[in-house]
This record gives C-alpha cells, sequence and structure tokens, in this order.
C-alpha cells in the first residue's frame, strides 16, 4: 500500500528548515535544571529558562532515533512492532469521566480501568492494551500510578503503557515492569515492554514534571512519545502550516533531549494538533484539520526516519453516536491511509478526550478492524488477480461455490463484530436494535466471557507486595 | 449619527478607526456618557448577543472588546468618578500543579471585554498567592480554573484559605472536570462551565 502525503517533497523541506530556524533563534523554554544541564553541555545556548538549539546539533540527534523497534510483550506472540509497515491501536487515554447506556456519564473508578484493560485485551485490534484508560478517581493519588500499572500487568499480557506524570510514576513504572519479567533494569532495556507518553507544555515549552518523567524514562532506554497537542487558534497559529511548525519544533526539541541522555533510545514522534472550536474557543479533535496534522505528522516522521503517531478514533460528539462514528472514522482512516505507526485513543474517545464511552470503545474497535484490513494491503501478482479461476467461471458463472471462495474468503473479507448487515426483516425480528444497543449488549458479553491470562503467582504477590510497601494494604 | 459610526467601527473590529471617532466625538463635544454606553458598550452588547447566537466567533468577540478598549482609554481621564469605575475585580489563575491555560486565558479576555478588572496570576498558582494578591488587590471575585482531577482538590484548598483568611472576595471555579456539584461540595460561590457563562455569573454575584 502507498501512503497518502499531504504535502510535497519541497514543503516538507521548508517546514523542517522553518521549525531549525525557530529551534536556533526563538528557542524552546526547559523549566528543569538537569535538562538545561544537559542541553548547554550538548552545545546548547541556554539564557535562563530558554534553549537555543544549533540546527546541527538537532539534526544529528534525530538522526539518532530508531526507525523501528519491538515492545516484548509478557506474551511474545503479542509483541508489537513499532515503525516500519506496522500500525499499532492503542485506546484512550486520560479521561476523567466514563459513560455507558446504562449508568450515563460519571467519574471513573479503578473498576472502570480494569475493564479498559479486559476490553483492550479481548480485542482483535487492539496491539497495546494503553494506560489510563479512565481515572481511578476513587481511589487515593498518591496510589493511582501503581493501581493502573498493577492492572495493566494482571490482566493483559499484551504491552501496555507506563505512567507519564513525573519523574517518580516514571520510576515506579520501570520498577514494576522489572518485577513482572523478572528481570534487572539493563535485561528491561532489551525487552521494551512498556512505552508511555510525555508532552510539551505546548506552546514551545517543556515543564519540569515532563521532562523529569522524559529524562526518567530515556535513562532506562524505555520507549516513549515524544508528544504536541498545539491547537491552532490558540497555542499556534491559525494556519495548520503554523501549528505543524509549533508542534515539530516542540517534538524535535524534546527528541534531542532524548538522544542526548541516551543515544538510541526508541521514540515516537508525535503529533496530536488540532484546532480551536471558534464559536466557542474550545478544543476540536473531530475536526478535519486535525486530520490535515496526522497526515503531515506522519510525513514529516518519515522524513525524520522515527514512527510517528498521530490521529485515533477521535470525536467531540456527547453520544456514541452518528457524528461519533463518522468524526473517528475520518481520524482513524486518515491515520491509516497516511502511514501512521503509533494510534494513541484508537477506541472510546468522547467530548474531546474528556470521556471514555463503553460502547463507543467497541464501534471503535470495529473501526480499527476496518483500518487494518485496508491497511493489509492488496497486491497485483498473478495469484490474487485470479486469471485463471476467472477464465474457468467464464461470462455467466457464480464463485459462492467456488472453492477458491470457500478457502479464502476470511482471509479476505473482514468480518464485522457488531455492524449490522442483515436484511431488514431478519433486523427487525431480532428486536431492530440501534448500533448504541447492539454495542452495548457487545461490550458486556466480552466482559462476561473474558478470561486472564496466567501470572506466575509469586510475581503477583511481588507486585502486590511493592505496592503495599510503599503506600499500605 | 457619530455615535453610531462609533458603534459601527466596534462591529467592524476597527481599533484605529474606534479611536479617531471617538477623539472626534470628544472634540465635537459630544457627551461622553452617551458615546460611552451607545456607542462603545452598547456595541459590545450586541457583540455579545450576537455570539451568544453562533453568528459571531471567540477570534472576533476578542477582536470587537480590543477595539472598544481602544476607545474607552481615550474617554478614562474624562469619565467622572462613578463613570469611571469598573464593573469590579477578578483576580484569576489557573491552581496549583495545574499548567493547562487556554481556558482560563479565554476566560479572563472576555472578563476584561465585559469591562471587569483582571489581574492575572498565570498557572501553577499556590493558594496563598490568591489569598494575598486578592487581599492587596481587593478583589470582588477570585477565579480558579482546573483541568485536571488531581488538580482539583488545589481549588478546595484555596477556597478554604479565602475564607479562612476573612476574605470578602467572591470565589467561583471551572474547567472540564470540574462540576456544580463540586463547587457546592467545596464551597464556592460559583461555577460556570464555559468562558461567557464566568462573565454573567461574576456580574450576578456582583449584582
Ligand atoms: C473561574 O471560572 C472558570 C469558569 C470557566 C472555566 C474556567 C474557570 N476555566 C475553564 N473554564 C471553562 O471555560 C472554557 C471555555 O469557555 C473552558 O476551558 P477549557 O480549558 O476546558 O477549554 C479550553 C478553551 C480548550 N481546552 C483545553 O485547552 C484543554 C484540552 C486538553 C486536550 C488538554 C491540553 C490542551 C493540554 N494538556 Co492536558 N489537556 C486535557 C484537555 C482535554 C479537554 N478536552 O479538556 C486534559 C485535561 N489533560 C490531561 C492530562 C493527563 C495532561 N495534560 C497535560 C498537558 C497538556 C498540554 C500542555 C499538552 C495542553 C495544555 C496547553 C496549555 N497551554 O494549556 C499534562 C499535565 C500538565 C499539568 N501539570 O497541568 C497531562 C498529565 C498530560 C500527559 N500525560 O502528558 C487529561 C486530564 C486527566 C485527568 N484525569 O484529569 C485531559 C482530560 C486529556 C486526556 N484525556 O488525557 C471551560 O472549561
Amino acid at each position: 500500500m502507498r501512503y497518502f502525503e499531504y504535502f510535497s517533497e519541497q514543503e516538507v523541506r521548508r517546514i523542517h528548515e522553518t521549525c531549525l530556524r525557530l529551534l536556533e533563534t526563538v528557542g524552546v523554554d526547559f523549566s528543569f535544571e538537569p535538562a538545561l544541564e544537559v542541553l548547554k553541555k550538548a552545545g546548547c545556548k541556554v539564557e535562563g529558562q530558554r534553549v537555543f538549539f544549533p540546527p546541527r546539533l538537532v539534526e544529528a540527534q534525530v538522526a539518532k532515533a530508531p526507525a523501528q523497534y519491538t515492545l516484548q510483550a509478557r506474551n511474545p506472540d503479542k509483541s508489537v512492532v513499532i515503525g516500519g509497515e506496522h500500525i499499532a491501536f492503542i485506546p484512550c487515554y486520560g479521561p476523567p469521566f466514563v459513560t455507558d447506556l446504562d449508568r450515563g456519564r460519571r467519574a471513573s473508578t479503578l473498576e472502570d480501568y480494569i475493564n479498559f484493560v479486559k476490553l483492550g485485551h479481548a480485542s482483535r485490534s487492539m496491539d497495546i492494551t494503553g494506560g489510563m484508560m479512565a481515572e481511578p478517581n476513587d481511589i487515593p493519588h498518591e496510589r493511582r500510578n501503581a493501581e493502573m500499572m498493577y492492572a495493566s500487568m494482571r490482566y493483559s499480557d499484551k504491552p501496555f503503557m507506563g505512567g507519564a506524570i513525573g519523574a517518580e510514576a516514571a520510576r515506579e513504572t520501570v520498577e514494576m515492569a522489572a518485577i513482572l519479567f523478572g528481570c534487572s533494569e539493563a535485561e528491561l532495556a532489551e525487552k521494551r515492554p512498556i512505552i508511555s507518553i510525555l508532552c510539551a507544555r505546548t506552546p514551545l515549552a517543556y515543564d519540569d514534571r515532563m521532562l523529569g518523567a522524559i529524562m526518567e524514562y530515556a535513562k532506562s532506554g524505555m520507549p516513549q512519545l515524544i508528544s504536541s497537542l498545539s491547537i491552532a487558534g490558540a497555542t499556534a497559529p491559525v494556519t495548520m502550516e503554523g501549528t505543524l511548525v509549533v508542534q515539530n519544533t516542540e517534538v524535535l526539541a524534546g527528541i534531542v533531549l532524548t538522544q542526548l541522555i541516551r543515544e538510541g533510545t526508541p521514540v515516537v514522534f508525535a503529533g496530536s494538533s488540532s484546532c480551536s472550536a471558534m464559536r466557542y474557543g474550545t478544543l476540536s479533535i473531530g475536526a478535519p484539520e486535525m486530520a490535515v496534522n496526522t497526515a503531515a505528522t506522519a510525513q514529516m516522521a518519515r522524513f525524520y526516519g522515527i514512527p510517528s503517531r498521530g490521529g485515533g478514533a477521535l470525536s467531540d460528539a456527547k453520544l456514541p453516536d452518528a457524528q461519533a462514528g463518522f468524526e473517528a472514522m475520518m481520524s482513524q482512516l486518515m491515520a491509516t491511509l497516511s502511514g501512521v505507526h503509533f494510534v494513541l485513543h484508537s477506541a472510546g474517545i468522547l467530548e474531546g478526550y474528556m470521556v471514555s464511552s463503553y460502547e463507543k470503545f467497541v464501534l471503535d474497535d470495529e473501526i480499527c478492524g476496518m483500518c487494518k484490513r485496508i491497511k493489509r494491503g492488496e497486491r497485483a501478482d498473478e495469484d490474487r488477480l485470479a486469471f485463471e479461476l476467472i477464465r474457468q467461471v467464464g461470462p455467466g458463472g457464480e464463485y459462492l461455490t467456488q472453492k477458491h471462495t470457500f478457502q479464502n474468503f476470511r482471509k479476505e473479507i473482514y468480518a464485522n463484530i457488531v455492524e449490522e448487515k442483515d436484511t431488514y426483516a431478519n433486523w427487525q425480528q431480532k428486536g431492530a436494535m440501534s448500533i448504541d444497543r447492539r454495542a452495548n449488549r457487545k461490550w458486556k458479553e466480552i466482559l462476561k466471557d473474558y478470561q486472564e491470562p496466567q501470572l506466575p503467582a509469586e510475581t503477583d504477590k511481588a507486585l502486590r507486595r511493592y505496592i503495599e510497601r510503599k503506600y499500605g494494604a | 449619527m457619530a455615535i453610531q459610526d462609533i458603534f459601527n467601527a466596534v462591529m467592524a473590529f476597527d481599533e484605529d478607526k474606534v479611536k479617531q471617532l471617538t477623539q472626534t466625538e470628544v472634540a465635537a463635544g459630544t457627551e461622553i456618557g452617551a458615546i460611552l454606553n451607545q456607542g462603545l458598550i452598547g456595541a459590545m452588547d450586541t457583540v455579545g448577543e450576537r455570539f451568544s447566537a453562533g453568528e459571531l466567533f471567540v477570534p472576533e468577540m476578542l477582536m470587537a472588546a480590543q477595539a472598544m478598549k481602544a476607545g474607552l482609554e481615550i474617554l478614562k481621564p474624562l469619565l467622572s468618578a462613578g463613570q469611571a469605575q469598573s464593573r469590579g475585580r477578578v483576580v484569576i489563575g489557573t491552581v496549583k500543579g495545574d499548567l493547562h491555560d487556554i481556558g482560563k486565558n479565554l476566560v479572563a479576555m472576555m472578563m476584561e471585554g465585559a469591562g471587569f478588572d483582571v489581574v492575572d496570576l498565570g498557572v501553577d498558582v499556590a493558594s496563598e498567592k490568591f489569598v494575598q494578591t486578592a487581599a492587596e488587590k481587593k478583589a470582588d471575585v477570585i477565579a480558579l480554573s482546573a483541568l485536571l482531577t488531581t488538580t482539583m482538590p488545589a481549588m478546595q484548598t484555596t477556597v478554604t484559605a479565602v475564607k479562612e483568611a476573612g476574605l470578602a472576595s467572591r470565589t467561583i471555579i471551572g474547567g472540564a472536570p470540574v462540576t456544580q456539584g463540586f463547587a457546592d461540595q467545596i464551597g464556592a460561590d460559583g461555577y460556570s462551565p464555559d468562558a461567557p457563562g464566568a462573565v454573567k455569573l461574576v456580574k450576578k454575584l456582583m449584582a
């Protein structure tokens, strides 16, 4: 499959050069002394918190980030390639609220978090179970990261995302992962079972907590998304080109820091910039401009030879309705067609990252399945063009009873999960359910049928002991 | 007719023209109160209505407010004590531990546009800083913004600190995860889900 390219090669160069000029002459603020020291030592000019990057340094450091690497899962069959031809889908991240058709919108709990780990685990399209799919509002703040990590480790054997709210959360995540894998932290750096999202404090800054976590993960050799969420018309120019430049500049600055700390540390070039909904001044993520940014991010990352993040099943809708469906498909399809490698927020998001929806999780899972089908790609070779078969069947024949169909249809044609494709009469007979009701029934079924992957009893005990020693029983 | 031109210039977001027309009117001896109320403030009221109706967008509203303010600057030295009084003073900031400021900025800009005197303390603001500034500036309202569930408790800390300091300032809160229920729970004087609502809320509290 060929990727969709939004900009010409010349334009990509011009964007890159504009970013280098910004990095050199305008600079980026880093409000964390240890980061300033590293950057100064590498040859950056530092004035207060403002760091000015020599273009040669930026290009040399960014070139050190690997183009592809593998996140090793507890179950080796579920390890995930980041980069190359692969697209990885990861569920919703960060919402403080959840919603479902039965109980409505409410503050999320640890139980919701665990449910989303289980849904992510059971999904055939989610590659990584995620991180912070729902904020566990019902347990004390200090304990939250550890309990989320534990749940991710226990309820799934897929790779997962690490804590990102500061250096302590990063450290804790690495320590717990070492317990899970029963290995040293040096060995963990070979396995890379976790990936985390760290972000710039747009516009053109990084704050101390994020920098603490970035440096901690980089030291440990753990993969991280260096992410920017610039908002056209609010934290960045209202043109998507200008916003791309702000985003790109922030991401480059962050990646330089990671490579200076540990050469070759795996990163993802992560863009999730969008625009303001100018009628209200709020962020809009179900916007065509966001889709533009997704395509542009993929292209810029390709230019740098680093895996990209962008897109997601993004929506500003309040319910899993038609708006949620078309917005989510727009951005998910754009990520797929433009060659993004890491798609965070691939399932469940409503209200511009504020809410995780159980029903939308299932609906988005369908979208992801369809996108993976498209992404798989076709090969126009002799076998698949099937000239011989067409010759045999000839004009006026049929293919339903052909052995070729029988042998290949499951591989070839996407099998839907909740979509309605039956006849009108049959649909009526089955209860005339709308898609959100079908999704409601589906997620309950998945949770009911969920089977916990095996975790050695000693490992489980060691993890619980780690948490209890730190935070009490 | 000339006052109508000022009104029109605000509606056309034309800062320079508002300045120039206001100067001309002042020189012609037109009553200052009329320029202010029928020209500048009248235009902003209409802008507000058209914004609420979804016809005008945020950047347009903010640009109109800037044009209005440019005219107001010219009138200020000429206003009587009563006329010159601002609608009230608001100390605003994002609470401790929280760096989100886009919504807070929007609230501050709209309050300024509506004629309030706004002291913006920025982000990551400690409760002591809110209390100290509000006391110094004799703030009528302290407006707190938070975008993280982990920093919402800092709103409670601040609201409590304001009460304990015995300040007369009222406290209002907002931000995406904040709800009316939370405002009630922590004893804040008000909550608004958006910036225009925050302006209305302050007006109501000051009435
Ligand atoms: C006083 O009276 C009032 C009255 C009304 C008030 C008011 C005060 N304040 C606001 N209002 C109201 O009026 C405004 C409009 O009319 C509205 O203001 P808002 O601020 O809601 O709306 C703005 C105009 C536009 N909206 C926004 O600007 C916020 C959008 C989202 C996507 C968001 C953004 C942009 C950012 N973020 Co942050 N961020 C999210 C946000 C999700 C969301 N949809 O809210 C949220 C809040 N962030 C989150 C997180 C996790 C984080 N963020 C972080 C950082 C950032 C950026 C720097 C990238 C950026 C902020 C840039 C900046 N300069 O502000 C980190 C924390 C930094 C920190 N210590 O504060 C970090 C921890 C990220 C991380 N893992 O890397 C999540 C919260 C998690 C939780 N459970 O609480 C989050 C829900 C996104 C998510 N799903 O992950 C109303 O709320």
